[in-house]
């Protein structure tokens, strides 16, 4: 498994490497990335792990159902936003770059 | 370098510990904990892995190896005995351990019941992961069960239960299910959809006297109904944690007096999570709030206030409760609400429920509906007086409301 790279709340750039984490939220939160709070534990119920990802398009699908209507309401939308707890991680996701946007 | 102790390792503690670290990054930080295992999620408890095969490690709030990473000293079964908040130390694993900053995350325990005829350790409470699984352990060999108390965690848990088949009754004193949080609409739609999915309820009663049986026991209630369960479980609600903070001279009432920045009474001593009596200055009052948002909110404010960085008042409060395919979202406070405003369709489950007060939305519950959930958050935050009719009018979506009200 390679690289996935999330720059956080801050602008700060850091690189993580999935062990076992089904998806990027865990993979966050294992790595302490600022900004993720995922403070429902990851059932799609808070909004609270909000990333925009701009690379790789052609494999991360759009949001869609629940997570959509929620990323409708959250300031800092755009086009591809994806809650993280959403995104499931496999070996297409190597030199992911993730950014995390408030909540 | 600054010490910090954080007594309580569960949300609040945990997240306070590694907000800190990443705002103070030579902090010698520790957290207490009484529990013997690393902290995890409390609400799968009751849910998720009350339904499944899990172990711990499916809900640690963080893997163990973050904490070493992060510099974070977890001290498992280590209950700290007493604050010496003159010397600015606290005991615990029978030594003294220097603060410079104390946070007291010690949530609460569950409010225990005793009924005549029943042992006290055949009555069940679901606050720890141990609870948990003394629950799990018991279910094997049992068919029905009794829940006393029709809150969140009563209602959680008897969803769980019909899931896996169990006969379940849920017996609640008050004259409906979640009286305390919800309006009786709302209230009369849960005990609908329990009901529809097999549970039954017994309202308005209480256990008064039980005799045991060859498996279980057989009940009475104060108006003579007669219920045989194998397995009596209470969810009546968590007293605050407030024993040490009381003994120092900490101001408490209903929890551990805190001010917007959770600091206690006493010099360099904070209290956050479901333990701390917060004041709210969006509400001009005090509140006792148990909930994850509220402890992870808190540890933020008290994490700021500590490293020096600026206060952000938190935002309002919300909570979740999910219940078979029923997804309740729930924002803002319903205190002194005057009317209800019903949108979307009841009979598809997938409704919100909005509370008025003073032309105002103050709090809303929705139903398996993420979008008016945000929306209600946003809304409630700008606290506006708003032309209520537009919300009435069920051909706007909710995103339209929000354009005509101007927010």
């Amino acid at each position: 498994m390679g690289i996935i790279t999330f720059i956080d709340i801050n602008g700060q750039s850091k690189e993580t490497i999935p062990t076992n984490e089904v998806n990027l939220m865990q993979l966050a939160v294992n790595n302490n990335i600022l900004g993720i709070d995922a403070e429902c534990g990851g059932c799609c119920s808070c909004a609270t792990c909000h990333v925009v990802i701009n690379n790789k398009l052609d494999i991360i699908p759009k949001a869609q159902g629940d997570e959509l209507e929620l990323l409708n309401f959250v300031p800092n939308k755009e086009d591809n936003s994806r809650l993280s707890c959403q995104v499931l991680i496999d070996e297409t996701l190597n030199d992911l770059i993730v950014e995390v946007k408030s909540a | 370098m600054k010490k910090i102790i954080i007594i309580g390792g569960s949300h609040a503690g945990v997240h306070a510990a590694f907000t800190l670290r990443n705002q103070i990054p030579d902090a010698k930080i520790d957290i207490f904990s009484d529990e013997s295992h690393y902290p995890y999620h409390r609400p799968p408890l009751s849910k998720k892995s009350l339904q499944e095969e899990s172990c711990l490690d499916d809900i640690l709030l963080k893997p163990k190896a973050l904490y070493i990473k992060n510099n974070i000293t977890f001290h498992t079964d280590s209950p700290v005995t007493n604050i010496d908040s003159h010397n600015s130390v606290i005991h615990a694993q029978n030594k003294n351990f220097e603060y410079d900053k104390l946070i007291i995350a010690t949530g609460g325990t569950p409010r225990t019941l005793e009924i005549d005829g029943v042992a006290s350790q055949d009555i069940l409470y679901i606050r720890n992961f141990d609870d948990a699984q003394k629950l799990k352990n018991k279910l094997l060999n049992a068919h029905s069960v009794l829940i006393i108390g029709g809150g969140y965690i009563g209602l959680e848990t008897a969803a769980s239960l019909r899931v896996k088949g169990k006969d379940v009754t849920v017996i609640e004193a008050a004259n409906r299910i979640l009286n305390r949080v919800l309006c009786p609409i709302m209230s009369d739609y849960y005990q609908s959809y329990h009901e529809s999915k097999g549970v039954n309820f017994i309202i308005n009663d209480q256990i008064v006297n039980a005799k045991k049986q060859t498996s279980g026991y057989q009940l009475k209630t104060k108006k003579g109904e007669m219920i045989s369960a194998n397995i009596i479980i209470v969810g009546i609600g968590i007293v605050p944690t407030i024993k040490l903070a009381e003994e120092i001279g900490i101001n408490c009432s209903n929890g551990i007096e805190v001010n917007q920045y959770c600091q206690t009474n006493i010099d360099n001593i904070y209290a956050i999570g479901d333990c701390s009596n917060y004041y709210h200055e969006r509400y001009g009052q005090a509140l006792r709030i148990e909930s994850v948002q509220n402890a992870t909110e808190q540890a933020r404010v008290c994490s700021s206030h500590i490293s020096g960085n600026p206060f952000k008042e938190p935002v309002v409060p919300w909570f979740w409760s999910d219940q078979y395919d029923l997804n309740l979202k729930m924002v803002g406070l319903n205190i002194g609400y005057e009317e209800i405003i019903i949108r979307g369709d009841i009979n598809n489950h997938k409704f919100t429920c909005f509370y008025i007060a003073e032309n105002k939305v103050v709090a809303a519950d929705a139903v398996n509906s993420p979008g008016e959930f945000m929306a209600a958050k946003i809304i409630i935050t700008k606290n506006k007086k708003v032309d209520l009719n537009i919300l009435r009018d069920q051909s706007l979506s909710i995103s339209e409301v929000m354009k005509l009200w101007e927010l």
